[in-house]
This record gives structure tokens, C-alpha cells and sequence, in this order.
């Protein structure tokens, strides 16, 4: 999902990486997942909780829980518009309703952070040879208010969201659905689309092709079940305007929502499996400055922080002595520059050369140690960390195609100045590089980022000796104009995030006709767009994963269409009180439907 | 007769930035009882810092009461009081009328309360029946529909009307001694002489003393029994109405009436006037105030100041051409 | 009966001038570029991105739109929120006007009863010791920002030991502090004014009259001096209520209070032209209504002023 930049700011220490040194508590870190319905045809018995099932009385460390069971975090920024399932669409969203809900897969994290997919309420999935029917048996559980979850809920939900009039943001995510198209085009009745409820606890999904990220993009609650009953037929979502009508089925339910403030969570007991669900009650809330989040995580008062860059240090020595606890997690989004594919600026851009100039000139290394403290991980790719290929990261099987040549440029500075200049010839410009001035479109304002800003224009004005005007737009609506427009040279930016795990998200969206390029660049490469239909084709992991690292070598180190600067890690401090509290990287940034507080 | 009201050596001054204003430089002073006496002087000359004083409403730390004074209110002396006892005497014993109605009374309070505010500060009755009391005492000073003005603002009211609640609000507690403080000078000519008429009723019939404090000579003719003339801070002539009218010795007394308009005088012909201004009382004179602007004036009057001394009978003056042996006195010009 | 002609007359402006500000506002809303919803269609397939934009009366050019909204005006309904789901100004009103009000006139009877309580002592001590200090406290305390007043109160008093909450709106403890931030804004504004009003009234001559009367020192003091002192004060109240009302942008972010001017400046940033316009109807009626009040008020404490030019006496 595009998010503007300014979301990302506030979460900008927000830092994927992995659980390992946090301590050496037991229990913290999760144990290796069973990977239970991850082949086809899978079928499998309750998921496991990552860490411990049993009672903490039996676990290694002979810790006990804490009399209270309640937990504080935050409630990033206030992007909370709606409690509608349907209507959702940005992480922080989905985070909450993914606890109050439950949909056919759970995400927990495993013991290197990378995210891994649980049955919930589903029991088991079947997968037709041919790849297009997707059979899933529901678990037998029930709503808060006693009704048994049906596949109906489902159908209901899906039909919903491909309902034209109810305008979802979210509505084009379930497009590999038969007639999912044709019903937001509304050319068909969304009842029509290929999601049926075979009986009550049997739902059936037929695709128009073969897509084997499908079972990921379940992992969004977008499509989480609904009870019509209780909602009616409501086009404009006002039911999601309140806590009033919304039932869950999931680990919690909400007890509280002020917009703007906070949301209270408490244990749903009808929960089907409310017996590892320890935590009474969660409460996140909004805090706007810094400063206050620091004084409440020492305070005690809250559980999780992020975003207080300015108190890491004193935090991380605390960690490094175990008083608190240290997480760096990936969160599946890249920092990048894009150019415009055509027009832009001065137009010099869209030039081949001057844009490998651009790129290879960036010591990623070192902007990133600069600006960050070495926190990101400099990027030579376009898929960021997180991402797997059918459960295995994609940097096992596809290598970063800048890697060498960005090492043999980065300090070759006549090399860079000769690229450049021949680009400039075959633009036909009239002077040298020292009469060029290129326009540095952001939104940024956190220090972090201006920083690396900054570095970037003195990398291009000394190397290449040319001029950079830094073109700053705090205004959501103006830059979005911006963008569209192609106003600018190169535009930073960090606006997309996982919604699904695979890498076939990111791929699609320089596609030409997925509407989304025009917002990036406008890229148009038929050679891109022939390798991104040959991906329906093709169902073998291995295969894919060629494909996909053709894809990303044609983005990124043929026409160079981005530049890619860095895959984003999120640092959190938490309490050591905290188990079972999983960071996962993708959709949401925490799952703590199993956590629990031990006394402290 | 014995004295309801004796002043003695009264000084007082005003300390303000430019320096010490010394209004008031040795006033000696009497009133008996059941007398009205008035003390004309022209602004500035300290007559109305003295009435304020009588009530001790010299306010500190600017106003300086210097100590020597004496202000003695049947034989007690009023600068001395306690703060229960002053309570007593102000509204009760002694009373004052100030020039501006509009601005000496509450703009906030109907006026039948400003006056049952003072009954009730003076005596424990009811507020019912202060409210009566006020309403009588307004029907007493010539309000037609007493009740009705009772309930009204003082901006409600004309000038005189206004005057009237201030003297009906002197008055509500009987007191033994009345001070007007220029009463007549904010009114109407027609008006000035139908409040005159007021208070000389209510002296008659209540036997209160009265000390009028005025610049027009024209308005103590018929009511004042003696006249007290002052003149930069000081007594410069005092005797009955006959003497100061008939007999008028101070120079400056003789200029003052003088330079009274007549009805009788040409249209054609200059107003009269005292040439010259009145000395700065930062800095007095040490001869006589009235030195530079006397027609009379002698080397010593520059030289030394002149002590009231007096002539015949109870009629005093200060001035060395008047009193000194030798240079011909008695009430000539 | 002038006074009805006066009310009707007075209530007809207030109908014009708040045309005038909502016509305005929708103006400046839509002169800048980009509307609040269009980052959310990239992905839309036509249809329904033609669906969003007609649910929110997007999809026609800015005169229609403008009559419509003037129209919605008219009967009450602002519409709805392009941003929060289902959210109209009518509810978010009633669910954060209360909160914004409660910790306004907090904040006021703080601020405002210190402020007066510092300008009688400082009249009463005028040129001495005693003033100055006030004077100079006064002028601290109205310039420290207030959102780095509120951080450092958060500081002081964070943790579990002190008792108060430094976040959060539930309960009267979470109140104090965001009370104590917002307060002196008022102190040194009312200090002053009481101070140079009772100065003012002091060197009236019918404060020498009072005390003329011999009534007790207590009662020249309050029933003479304050009671007049206070007028200017109470013809200021109306309008610092009303502006209190409305809550404070800083305050309420930095305590993560739900109240008001949070909301509003959240709206206009985020551009949901719906929700501004209703909110600067409203407040902006809510000061025009308390003009009014003022107006009537001014006339009630102090019997020398006349709502109009009355007959000549």
C-alpha cells in the first residue's frame, strides 16, 4: 500500500530485525513455527502459539504470570478511520482489527522475524491441481454473541468489498477472484463473484488464474468475515464509525474507541481458543511527541515504544545491560528515489546514463550510517527484507542485482562524470553538468531523512558536480498532485508497504496497466509488463523466483526506473515482562493475541 | 460658645514626583455648634484639602497629614482615632457633600441604597426599614415620587437631583457636623440656589454646624454666619459675614470681591481680576503669598510672612499693611 | 421592545456573517489543490473510484458543489467525513465539544481567578515590591509556549508515583495537568486588565464618598471598588469562554486529549472539507453568539450603558 511518506516518519524508527540477542529470557523469542497447511493440499491441527503453550509454572525459566494481565502500547499516529473490515486500508488499521477478528490465516513472526502464516479459522485447505479452486474448512468456532462463524460470513464479507457502491479502498486487492473485476466495474452482480459457501463450514474461492501468492493476500482483513445481520446493507460504513456494531470472533473485542485517542481491547471469552489468550485487556494509545513516549515507557506505563529516536541510545544501553528489551525488525518497505519515466523537471531523468550516474554515485553504506546509525540496510534491490518466496526470504533465492555495480562506481567519480555527460549529449543540452540543476522532490521533514537528503544532493553535487534544488511539499494533497504530474527530477520516497507476501506485490506495481505506476514514475516497458504475465503461467517456486529476479534486474539495473537507498528496519524497545509478544514485519506490527506479562 | 469643631496648626501636603505640594500650611480654624461657617478661596487655595481633612479622607501615602495638626471634634482629636472610632464619626457625627454628584456617587448602586448604606452602617436596623428611612429622607430633600428615585441610578437623575441624594445621604444620620464641599459649583444658577435653600432648611431644623467650602463669595452671603478667606494654604482673613463684606481688610479679600460681576457694571466694560497667578506650593514664599500680586505691598511682606492677627472684635487678618502700627488700616478701599 | 427590534435585528447579522465565513471557508478549502480522498484511489478500478468521488460530491466542479453545501448548510447537515467513516460534525461535536469545554473553563477558572486574584493584590500594592513580582511573573508565565510547558509538566510528573496521569482523559486526575498548561495563558491577560481597572476606579471620587459613610473598609472593597472594577472583566468573559471552549490545538496533542481543537486542526490538515466547514460554522457561531451575550451582559452590569440610543432623558 502507498503510504505517504509522513505515516512512515513518525514510524521511521520503526525498525524490522530480528529478536535474536534479546536477552537471554526464555520464552521471548518463538520457537520454530510448524509450518502446518504450507504445502498444498495441507491440512493440519490447531496452530501452535509461537513460544510456550503451556502454563508459564512448566516453562524453562519457572517464571510466573503477573496478577495483571494488561498491556500498553501505542496507537501509531491516529489512522484509525473506520472499524469497517471492508473499509480498512493502512496497517495501523489492520492491526487492530486483526485482533479483534480472525480470518482464515493468522501471521505470527518466527525466531528470525520473518513472517510466517498460521490456519486460524480455517482448519484446513485444499487446493485444486489446476490451481484455481481453493477449498477451506472452518474451524468450528463462534462469535462473541454465540453464532457459529459460517462461510456465509465470508461470502458476505467478499461480496461486500466488490460492491461498486461501498467505494473500498481495498476493493481491487481480490481481483484473481472470478468476476472480482467485472463486479467492481459493474458489469456483474457482486454476488456473482467465485466466492461460494459450499455449507456452513465450507467456503470455495475460484480464481481466474493460477496465483500462488493467494493464500498470503488472506492474511489482510480486508476480507474478514461479517455478520449482515447485524450490519444491514449500509453503504456508507457508518457502522464501522463506532464499537456499537462490531462483533468479534477474534482473540479480543473492543471496549473502547475515541477517535483520535486511544483504543481499549479487552479478551473476547468466546474466543475458540481463549485459553491461551492470557492478556485481560490492551490499550493503545495516540502520543503525539516524543518526549511523553519516553516518559511513559520509563515510567512503566507503556509496554512497547518506538519512534523517540532521540532517547535510542540511553535506551539501548539499557538493553545492552537486559534491563529492557531491544527488537530491530524489517517492516517490508524500501526507501527509494523514482524518476519520471517521461517529461519530469528538466526531462534530463528519463535519460539511461544520467540515471546510473544518479544511482551508482550513492555510497548506500554510508548514507545509511549517517543518517540512521547504521540502523537500515542499504538496498540494491527492489524487494525488500521480509519478503518470502512461498515461505523461503527472497534474498536466499534472488541476489540484489546492484550490488557489484554500484561497489565498482561508488568511488569512480571520473566514471560517473563520463556517464553523465554522455547522458547529457544524447539529451542534446546545451552546456555542461555544472549548468544542470535537477529537482529533489520529498514530503520529509523528520531530521533522519533530511539528513539523508542531504547527503544525497552533496553526493550528486561533488561527484558529478551538478546542482540539486531539494524540493520540500509537507501538503498531503499538494504532493500527491505533485506526483502525478511529474513535478520533479527524482522524488524520495517510502510509501509503499507490503500487503501480502510475496514479491509479486511489489513487481505489479510497475506494471503499465496497474494504474499505480502513473503515481511512480509512469513507467511503460512491454519487456516489463511480458515478464509480469508470464508469472500466471508459472506455478513452480523455482521458476518464480527467475522470473522475478528478471523483473527486478529490468527495474533496477537495466532501466533503472528507482533507486533503490534502503530496506526499512523499525527498532522497538520493550519492557522484559513481555512474552509471546511477536514483531511481525509485514501487514501488521505486532501480534500479541498469545502474549502475557510475567511477574516483574 | 464652645466649639463643636477646632482645627489647629492643620499642615498638610502632597507628595508627588515633581515634589512636596505643601496645600495646607497652618490653618487654624472653629466651628461652634448650630453655626455655618464658610471658607472661600479661589482653586487651589487648600479649602478643600482642609474639609477632607476634617473627615481624615487625605489619602496616604500621597496626602500627608503632618504631624503638629490638630483637628479637634469636641474636644477629641479626630487625627487620632482609632479605626472603630473614625467608623463612628464619618456618616455619622460628621458628613460630607463633594461637587460631582455624578462622580461622587456609585454608578452601580440605585440611590436609595447609597443612602441606606449609610443608616445601616451607623445603626442595626432592618433593611426594611432602612429602605423606608431612605425613601423619607428622599421626600424630606424634595423628591416628588421619592420611591420611584429611590430605585433609579444616579445617571438617571438630573444634576441637582443627584446633588439632593448626596445631601439627603449626609443627612440620614443626623450628624452634628456637615461639611460642603463646594456643593453648588457642578449646578445650574437656578438650581445652586434651590439646593442653598435645602441646606439651610435641613440646618435649621436639624441644628447642624455646617462648614461651607466655596469659591463664590455670591453664595455664602446669606447663609454664613463667618467667613474664613484662604489663600495659598493659608488663613489670610476670618471674621462674621458683616466684617468680611463691610469690613473687608485683607487686600486680597478686597480683590476678591472686587472682581465679583455686577449685574450694575457696563457691558462694554473688562471683567475685573486679580492680576497674577498664586504662588507654586512646592516651593512657598517664606513673605506673604499674596506679595506679588498686592497693590500694597511693602518691603517686609516680601520679606517676612504676615500672622493672622486680630482687629477688632473676631474679625483677624493677616497682612502687615493692615496690622502694623503706622500704615493706615481698618477695612479702607 | 427595543430590545426585541435590538435581539432581531443582531440575530439577522449573525445569519449573514456566518454565510460569509462558511461561503469563505469552502472557497479557501477548495483553492488548494488535491482533495483528501484522492491518494486512496490509486488502485480503484474506475467504477468505484467513480463511486468514492460521488459519495463525497467530488466527482462535480466547484459552483455545484458549493450550492449544495450552502443548501446542506441551511437544513443542518454538513455532511459527512471524507476521511473518517461515518463520522458527522453533529457527533463529533457531541462526543468532543464536552471534552474540549470541560478542559477549557478548567483551564479558565484556574487561569482567569488566579489572574484576578494577582491584579487586586497588585493594585492594592501598586508601585511596591509585591507588584512588581506580579508584573514580572505574569509576563514569564504568558510567554513560556505551551506545548513546551506541557512537556515539561509530563516530564515532572511522569511515573506512577506521582499520582497523575500525564496522558489520557479518564477520570479527574488525568485532568490536572493539561489544566495546569493551559491556564496561564489567562493569568497575565486578567491581571492586568483587573489591576489597571481597579486602579482606575480607586481614584473615583465616590470611593471617597464611600468611605465618607464610615462602612467597614471590607465593604468599600467589595461592594465599591470590585463591584465596579469588575465590569471591564465580565464584558471579557463571554469571548475568553468561547475561545476556551473550542479547546487548544497543543494541549490536547501533546496529553492525547479527544477534545476539539485537535480534531479541527487534524481536519484541515488532512483536508475533509466537510468537517471543517461544519466545525468553523459552529465555532464561528458559537462567537457570534457569545458577541451577543456580551452585548446584553455589558447592559446588565453596568447600569449606565444603553443596547440603543435610548429617548433623551
Amino acid at each position: 500500500m502507498r503510504r505517504r511518506t509522513l505515516a512512515l516518519t513518525l514510524a521511521l524508527a520503526l525498525l524490522t530485525g530480528v529478536v535474536a540477542g534479546c536477552g537471554a529470557q526464555d520464552g521471548s523469542s518463538p520457537s520454530a513455527p510448524t509450518q502446518t497447511g504450507a504445502d498444498e493440499n495441507g491440512s493440519g491441527a490447531a496452530p501452535q502459539n509461537t513460544g510456550d503453550t503451556a502454563a508459564p509454572e512448566d516453562s524453562d525459566g519457572g517464571e510466573k504470570l503477573a496478577a495483571v494481565q494488561e498491556l500498553n502500547l501505542l496507537l501509531f499516529d491516529n489512522r484509525v478511520y473506520s472499524l469497517d473490515t471492508g473499509a480498512s486500508h493502512n496497517p495501523f488499521e489492520w492491526h487492530i482489527l486483526g485482533q479483534t477478528g480472525e480470518g482464515l490465516f493468522r501471521v505470527f513472526a518466527d525466531e528470525n522475524g520473518f513472517d510466517v502464516r498460521e490456519l486460524a479459522g480455517a482448519e484446513s485447505y485444499e487446493i485444486s491441481d489446476d490451481g484455481l479452486t481453493y477449498t477451506f474448512k472452518l474451524r468450528d468456532h463462534n462469535w462473541e454473541d454465540g453464532a457459529p462463524v459460517t462461510a456465509q460470513n465470508y461470502v458476505d464479507a467478499f461480496v461486500r468489498v466488490h460492491t461498486p457502491e461501498n467505494a473500498f479502498t481495498y476493493s481491487f486487492f481480490y481481483q484473481d477472484i472470478v468476476n472480482a473485476a467485472e463486479a467492481l466495474a459493474g458489469a456483474v452482480p457482486p454476488t456473482e463473484i467465485g466466492v461460494r459457501a459450499v455449507d456452513d463450514k465450507t467456503l470455495e474461492i475460484k480464481l481466474t488464474a493460477p496465483a500462488p501468492y493467494f493464500l498470503d493476500k488472506l492474511t489482510l482483513p480486508v476480507y474478514y468475515p461479517v455478520r449482515a445481520d447485524l450490519i444491514g446493507a449500509d453503504t456508507d460504513s457508518s457502522w464501522g464509525s463506532s464499537i456499537e456494531k462490531t462483533i468479534s470472533n477474534g482473540p479480543f473485542k473492543f471496549a473502547e474507541w475515541v477517535r483520535d485517542t486511544s483504543v481499549t481491547l479487552v479478551k473476547n471469552p468466546e474466543y475458540w481458543d481463549a485459553d491461551s489468550v492470557r492478556l485481560e485487556k490492551v490499550t493503545l494509545t495516540v502520543v503525539n511527541e516524543d518526549s511523553t513516549r519516553a516518559q511513559l515507557f520509563n515510567a512503566g506505563q507503556l509496554d512497547v515504544v518506538s519512534g523517540a529516536a532521540d532517547y535510542f541510545a540511553t535506551w539501548k544501553a539499557q538493553a545492552d545491560a537486559g534491563e529492557i528489551v531491544r527488537v530491530e525488525r524489517f517492516n517490508g518497505r524500501l526507501a527509494r528515489l523514482d524518476f519520471p519515466w517521461e517529461g519530469g523537471t528538466t526531462g534530463l531523468t528519463n535519460n539511461l546514463k544520467i540515471r546510473q550516474a544518479l544511482s551508482l554515485a550513492i555510497d548506500r553504506q554510508e548514507a545509511v550510517d549517517l543518517a540512521f546509525n547504521g540502523l537500515q540496510l542499504p538496498a540494491y534491490g527492489l524487494y525488500p527484507t521480509g519478503v518470502s518466496i512461498s515461505g523461503t526470504p527472497v534474498r536466499e533465492l534472488v541476489s540484489e542485482p546492484l550490488t557489484e555495480l554500484a561497489a565498482q562506481y561508488v568511488n569512480d567519480d571520473a566514471a560517473l562524470r563520463k556517464l553523465f555527460d554522455d547522458g547529457l549529449a544524447e539529451e542534446g543540452f546545451e552546456g555542461t553538468r555544472a549548468d544542470v540543476t535537477l529537482s529533489f522532490f520529498t514530503t520529509d521533514v523528520v531530521e533522519s531523512l533530511k539528513v539523508l537528503q542531504e547527503y544525497i544532493k552533496q553526493t550528486w553535487e561533488t561527484k558529478l558536480g551538478i546542482n540539486v534544488n531539494i524540493d520540500l511539499v509537507t501538503d498531503q494533497g499538494l504532493a500527491y498532485q505533485k506526483m502525478l504530474g511529474f513535478e520533479y527530477d527524482v522524488a524520495y520516497s517510502n510509501n509503499i508497504s507490503t500487503d501480502y507476501n510475496d514479491p509479486y506485490h511489489w513487481a505489479s506495481i510497475w506494471s503499465s496497466t496497474g494504474g499505480t505506476a502513473q503515481y511512480f514514475g509512469g513507467y511503460n516497458s512491454p519487456r516489463y509488463d511480458a515478464a509480469l504475465s508470464s508469472l500466471a503461467a508459472e506455478s513452480d517456486p523455482a521458476k518464480r523466483a527467475e522470473i522475478y529476479a528478471e523483473l527486478e534486474r529490468i527495474l533496477v539495473a537495466e532501466d533503472y526506473q528507482i533507486v533503490p537507498i534502503y530496506y526499512s528496519q523499525l527498532e522497538y524497545f520493550a519492557q522484559p515482562y513481555i512474552r509471546n509478544f511477536d514483531f511481525t514485519s509485514l501487514v501488521s506490527p505486532y501480534e500479541y493475541s498469545r502474549a502475557y506479562i510475567v511477574e516483574h | 460658645m464652645s466649639d463643636l469643631l477646632e482645627i489647629r496648626r492643620l499642615r498638610v501636603s502632597y507628595h508627588t514626583m515633581a515634589g512636596e505640594i505643601q496645600a495646607v500650611r497652618g490653618v487654624d480654624l472653629s466651628v461652634g455648634e448650630n453655626e455655618v461657617v464658610a471658607v472661600v478661596g479661589e482653586s487651589g487655595c487648600g479649602k478643600s484639602v482642609t474639609a477632607r481633612s476634617i473627615l481624615r479622607l487625605v489619602r496616604r501615602p500621597a496626602g500627608d497629614i503632618k504631624s503638629g495638626s490638630e483637628i479637634l471634634f469636641r474636644g477629641e482629636n479626630v487625627l487620632s482615632f482609632d479605626k472603630k472610632r473614625l467608623r463612628r464619626y464619618r456618616g455619622g457625627e460628621c458628613s460630607i457633600v463633594f461637587q460631582d454628584p455624578l462622580s461622587a456617587l456609585n454608578p452601580t448602586m440605585r440611590s436609595g441604597r447609597q443612602i441606606e448604606e449609610n443608616l445601616r452602617a451607623h445603626s442595626g436596623i432592618s433593611a426594611a426599614a432602612a429602605r423606608a428611612e431612605a425613601v423619607e429622607l428622599l421626600r424630606r430633600v424634595g423628591f416628588d415620587d421619592p420611591a420611584r428615585r429611590a430605585r433609579q441610578y444616579p445617571h438617571e437623575l438630573s444634576g441637582g437631583m443627584r446633588q439632593r441624594v448626596m445631601i439627603a445621604i449626609a443627612f440620614s444620620n443626623r450628624p452634628s457636623l456637615l461639611i460642603a464641599d463646594e456643593p453648588t459649583t457642578a449646578l445650574d444658577v437656578t438650581i445652586q440656589s434651590r439646593v442653598l435653600e435645602l441646606l439651610r432648611e435641613l440646618q435649621v431644623e436639624t441644628r447642624a454646624s455646617i462648614v461651607l467650602i466655596t469659591h463664590d463669595l455670591g453664595v455664602v452671603a446669606g447663609i454664613a454666619k463667618r467667613i474664613y478667606v484662604m489663600y495659598a494654604g493659608r488663613i489670610v482673613e476670618s471674621g462674621s459675614s458683616e466684617d468680611i463684606f463691610y469690613h473687608t481688610a485683607h487686600p486680597y479679600t478686597k480683590a476678591l470681591l472686587a472682581s465679583v460681576p455686577r449685574m450694575t457694571m457696563q457691558s462694554k466694560l473688562p471683567l475685573p481680576y486679580i492680576q497674577g497667578v498664586p504662588p507654586e506650593l512646592i516651593d512657598p514664599p517664606s513673605g506673604c503669598a499674596f506679595a506679588e500680586r498686592c497693590a500694597l505691598c511693602m518691603d517686609i511682606c516680601r520679606r517676612e510672612e504676615p500672622k493672622l492677627t486680630e482687629s477688632n472684635g473676631r474679625h483677624s487678618t493677616a497682612c502687615w499693611f493692615e496690622t502694623l502700627p503706622g500704615t493706615d488700616g481698618g477695612g479702607l478701599l | 421592545m427595543g430590545f426585541l427590534k435590538y435581539a432581531l435585528r443582531k440575530l439577522g447579522l449573525m445569519v449573514v456573517t456566518l454565510a460569509i465565513i462558511a461561503s469563505a471557508t469552502f472557497f479557501l478549502v477548495n483553492a488548494v489543490p488535491g482533495n483528501p480522498i484522492a491518494a486512496r484511489t490509486l488502485r480503484m478500478p474506475e467504477t468505484v473510484k467513480a463511486e468514492l468521488y460521488a459519495k463525497y460530491g467530488f466527482d462535480k466542479p466547484l459552483w455545484p458543489r458549493y450550492v449544495i453545501t450552502m443548501r446542506g448548510l441551511l437544513r443542518g447537515d454538513f455532511g459527512m467525513s471524507a476521511v473518517y467513516e461515518g463520522d458527522t460534525v453533529p457527533n463529533i461535536i457531541a462526543s468532543k465539544l464536552p471534552v474540549s469545554a470541560r478542559l477549557g473553563l478548567q483551564q479558565m477558572l484556574v487561569g482567569v481567578t488566579l489572574g484576578i486574584l494577582l491584579g487586586v493584590v497588585s493594585a492594592l500594592k501598586n508601585g511596591r515590591a509585591a507588584d512588581f513580582a506580579i508584573i514580572a511573573l505574569a509576563a514569564f508565565a504568558v510567554s513560556i509556549p505551551q506545548l513546551v510547558f506541557s512537556l515539561l509538566l509530563q516530564k515532572f510528573f511522569a511515573g506512577a508515583k506521582t499520582g497523575l496521569p500525564i496522558i489520557g482523559w479518564s477520570g479527574f486526575k488525568s485532568t490536572i495537568l493539561p489544566t495546569i498548561a493551559g491556564a496561564f495563558v489567562y493569568t497575565s491577560f486578567y491581571a492586568r486588565l483587573m489591576k489597571s481597572s481597579i486602579l482606575d476606579v480607586i481614584g473615583q471620587e465616590y470611593i471617597m464618598t464611600a468611605e465618607s459613610k464610615g462602612i467597614s473598609g471590607f465593604r468599600v472593597v467589595t461592594r465599591h471598588v470590585l463591584r465596579n472594577a469588575f465590569v471591564p472583566i465580565i464584558t471579557y468573559l463571554p469571548m475568553t469562554v468561547a475561545m476556551c471552549v473550542t479547546g487548544s490545538f497543543f494541549v490536547e496533542s501533546v496529553f492525547t486529549i479527544p477534545g476539539l481543537g485537535y480534531y479541527y486542526v487534524k481536519s484541515v490538515q488532512q483536508r475533509d472539507l466537510s468537517m471543517v466547514m461544519g466545525l468553523t460554522v459552529f465555532i464561528a457561531a458559537l462567537l457570534l453568539a457569545v458577541v451577543f451575550v456580551t452585548d446584553i451582559l455589558y447592559k446588565l452590569v453596568d447600569p449606565r450603558i444603553r443596547l440603543e440610543r435610548a429617548g433623551k432623558r
